[in-house]
């Protein structure tokens, strides 16, 4: 479904905020991203949704090239940035018809799906508001509905449970596998180790721009006999560290 | 020991920190100090190097103008006139500023929650709009005060009161302005819709404004007499009247003007103490007044109504394209700030075009003693509804606009050339039904033949359709998307400032190059010929920028 091919990517006038990553994610995996701040996490993230432009390397989105071919890599896929900034002149209705607009959803589906999620995250009620008024929690729940509208099959997510109450938390992970069990992707960042551990069935750790692993979520725990995700993070970090210096 | 660490510190004057810190993000001096990106860095210089040339325009027309006056022997006129039009740039520059100033400004929950008073926030943001009120004062009166006292005796009390006049003068503009903005907001934030409110409310005032300053302007000042009708000589005689003529009416339009002047000129202490207890006393009222009042109008403009009590409808289904157009046109109209800036040309032209249908072609003119230019007029009306209708760019800005929401357009499958339409369609949704009604009025008010009405009308559209593919060309190169408010991209970057001003001046050039001979064609063959050289540009430009992939 996603597949990343020795990315890098340096900023100018910095060094490599990413560097040569190659990672494959396939249908069904809930594939978590971990790693420390600036580690390289949401750049990647960016490239992987044609929101950032790149030089080195490839990726590729249910066989498209996200560089060659962007629009049908974005046909495929929803993207939500950690913290979504969403146009607030527009009131929650109208921001879900725009986006159900742009990907050429029906009247009659649209309803029905945005009815089905607004009710889950319970914010159907709101959705004559203007988004300006919205919390930070309920724009995140307006954003998440608004990516698995098409019924992507690869979502990809950055920090996506910052922010949301206990509740709607319960309510992303449901959905989180229910679009798995439909055969979709999903490839996302967390700092929230417990939830990586608990809902991923792969993880990719990245370290100063470098993957420190990749693999099924059995795999790493089996590296460390007994640990847990938190104490191998802590680990890598602390090795690499030395390492460097 | 901590407190007794920050009682030794000496506290720094709270004004002068929010001063600074507003400075420094108006003006990118950080961009220019710690930026590595060269093309941002080199952006920002171009910015200034174009500010800069506009600075050197602005002198040069002052002190030519200054040199005119004091060459006809309307010396006397000088100090009053400074004033005016430094005054007037103010005013017309501050006005649809202060929304975004004093109300709803991005920081203002992270501002009120440092320990800082409320009058000291409000006399942070009066500070910030009075030192860049005073540049451009300066900018206007320096060169005027130096062409002055060239040929004025020069005497110390004359050259303070002058210098101390450009410090003192922007204050009492400023604060009608900064008034306007604080009555529109505070009256719009009772609404649901307080943009919405607001958007109309400005473009009602200003048009107030402009209506109040016409028909002062109208009464008869002898100005076409200036001109011997039959032999085309300057008249000497009617110069010589014309000083005490104009200065009363400077001073009856606006007057503080007769106080400053007769500071500078006889060096009256009296009338300079007056004019600047006036200006300090205005400022300090204001400052105290809405002091008051500042928490009170920004809780009502940020603490929005939510009902809570929307039930699934029926939904419709619109294209890509439909969809992106309604998304930019309610980002303009649902923006005070957008609307009143962007939209202003257009309203500038139904006004004029309206004008002329009601009172008259011949009466108009009369009243702008611009009588024996109605042939001309006439001949250039196409030209004169154009460059009203192009100060109204919404496609120079659309891009930027998207500011933070960029993430969406970039991450959904939108072909930018759909992207680009849009904000051609929104562009012409303004401009085109302006364009043809204005055409429309015209054509009756001159009562023009079916060749001409065909020119009249063919005209602004040609002009409509460049200028908005303009707007996508200009958009496309010079958009970004961190700006801080609005303010700084609609009124203050390159792309308003080529996309409102850079269709009006080919505009006006093309229409002196039809009407005044120089080429040897006729006007309307000429203007004729123009529009189908336009239409082929228009096409190229179009589907040149349409391969062009969304700036990042």
């Amino acid at each position: 479904m996603l597949v990343i091919e020795h990315f890098s990517k340096t900023y100018k006038g910095s060094k490599k905020a990413v560097d040569d990553i190659s990672l494959k994610v396939e249908a069904g995996d809930i594939f978590g991203f971990i790693g420390h701040n600036g580690a390289g996490k949401s750049t990647t993230i960016k490239a992987v949704a044609g929101v950032l432009g790149f030089e080195e390397g490839e990726i590729s989105i249910h066989g498209h090239s996200i560089k060659k071919d962007p629009l049908l890599c974005k046909q495929e896929m929803a993207y939500i940035p950690d913290n979504p900034d969403l146009y607030e002149h527009l009131t929650g209705i109208q921001f879900l018809n725009f986006i159900a607009d742009i990907f050429g959803i029906s009247a009659d589906i649209r309803k029905e799906r945005i009815k089905k999620h607004a009710d889950e995250f319970e914010i159907t009620g709101n959705f004559g508001d203007l988004i300006s008024s919205y919390s930070q929690g309920m724009k995140q729940k307006l954003a998440i509905i608004g990516a698995v509208i098409h019924e992507p099959k690869l979502l990809v997510l950055d920090e996506p449970f910052v922010g949301l109450d206990p509740k709607a938390a319960v309510v992303l992970r449901g959905m989180m596998h229910e679009l798995c069990d439909a055969g979709s992707a999903i490839f996302f960042s967390t700092h929230v180790l417990d939830v990586a551990e608990k809902l991923c069935n792969k993880v990719a750790m990245i370290h100063h721009g470098k993957l420190a692993f990749a693999g099924t979520m059995e795999e790493m725990l089996a590296e460390k006999e007994g640990g847990s995700l938190e104490d191998i993070f802590m680990e890598v970090v602390n090795q690499k560290d030395v390492s460097e210096n | 020991m901590m407190s007794s660490q920050m009682q030794n510190t000496k506290q720094k004057n709270l004004c002068f920190l929010l001063v600074k810190n507003r400075l420094m993000a108006q003006t990118g001096l950080n961009v220019f100090h710690y930026e590595k990106d060269k093309r941002k860095k080199n952006g920002k210089i171009a910015v200034m190097v174009a500010i800069g040339m506009c600075i050197a325009m602005l002198i040069g027309y002052c002190s030519a103008a200054a040199y005119g006056y004091a060459y006809l022997g309307l010396l006397e006129l000088i100090p009053g006139i400074a004033m005016t039009v430094s005054s007037v740039i103010v005013l017309f520059f501050t006005m649809f500023k202060t929304n975004g100033e004093f109300f709803g400004f991005r920081d203002y929950d992270m501002i009120m929650s440092l320990p800082i008073p409320i009058s000291t926030v409000v006399n942070s943001r009066f500070v910030n709009m009075y030192l860049w009120n005073t540049f451009f004062t300066i900018l206007v009166m320096l060169p005027m005060g130096t062409i002055y006292f060239i040929f004025e005796k020069v005497t110390f009390t004359g050259i303070l009161f002058w210098i101390l006049g450009m410090l003192l003068s922007p204050l009492i503009p400023t604060t009608i302005a900064a008034v306007f903005g604080a009555v529109i907001t505070a009256f719009s934030s009772k609404f649901r819709y307080a943009s919405a409110v607001a958007s109309v409310l400005s473009i009602a005032a200003i048009v107030g404004l402009m209506v109040l300053s016409m028909s002062a302007g109208s009464q008869e000042s002898g100005l076409s007499n200036l001109v011997d009708s039959k032999t085309g000589n300057l008249n000497q005689e009617v110069f010589s009247s014309l000083a005490p003529q104009i200065s009363e009416q400077l001073n009856r339009t606006y007057p503080p003007v007769a106080l400053f002047q007769r500071a500078v000129s006889k060096g009256d202490w009296v009338s300079f103490f007056l004019f600047a207890g006036i200006s300090i006393g205005w400022y300090g009222l204001f400052v105290f007044l809405l002091s008051i009042k500042f928490r009170q109008i920004n809780t009502a403009l940020t603490s929005h109504q939510s009902k809570a009590n929307y039930k699934m409808e029926k939904l419709y289904a619109s294209s890509t394209l439909l969809a992106l157009y309604k998304k930019t046109i309610a980002r303009i109209l649902k923006s005070t700030i957008c609307a009143t800036n962007l939209l202003i040309g257009c309203v500038m032209a139904i006004l004029f075009s309206t004008a002329i249908l009601v009172v008259g072609p011949e009466k108009m003119l009369k009243s702008m003693e611009m009588t024996p230019y109605l042939p001309v007029v006439k001949n250039a009306a196409g030209y004169v509804i154009a460059a009203m209708v192009s100060m109204t760019n919404t496609a120079s800005v659309s891009l930027a606009l998207e500011g933070k929401n960029i993430w969406l357009i970039q991450s959904l499958p939108i072909p930018p050339k759909k992207l680009y339409d849009s904000y051609l369609l929104t562009n012409l949704t303004f401009t085109l039904p302006t364009s043809v009604l204005c055409a429309i009025f015209f054509c009756i008010a001159f009562k023009v033949d079916v060749m001409t009405a065909f020119i009249i009308m063919l005209t602004p559209v040609a002009f409509s359709l460049f200028t908005a593919v303009m707007g996508i060309f200009i958009g496309n190169r010079l958009a970004y998307y961190d700006w801080q408010d609005e303010v700084q991209l609609v009124k203050q970057s390159m792309m308003s400032l080529f996309g409102m001003l850079g269709g009006m001046v080919v505009i006006s050039i093309c229409g002196v190059v039809a009407n005044s001979g120089i080429i040897p064609l006729q006007a309307n063959l000429f203007t004729l010929l123009l529009v189908v050289l336009l239409f082929v540009l228009t096409v190229i430009i179009y589907k040149h920028e349409s391969k062009r992939p969304i700036k990042e």
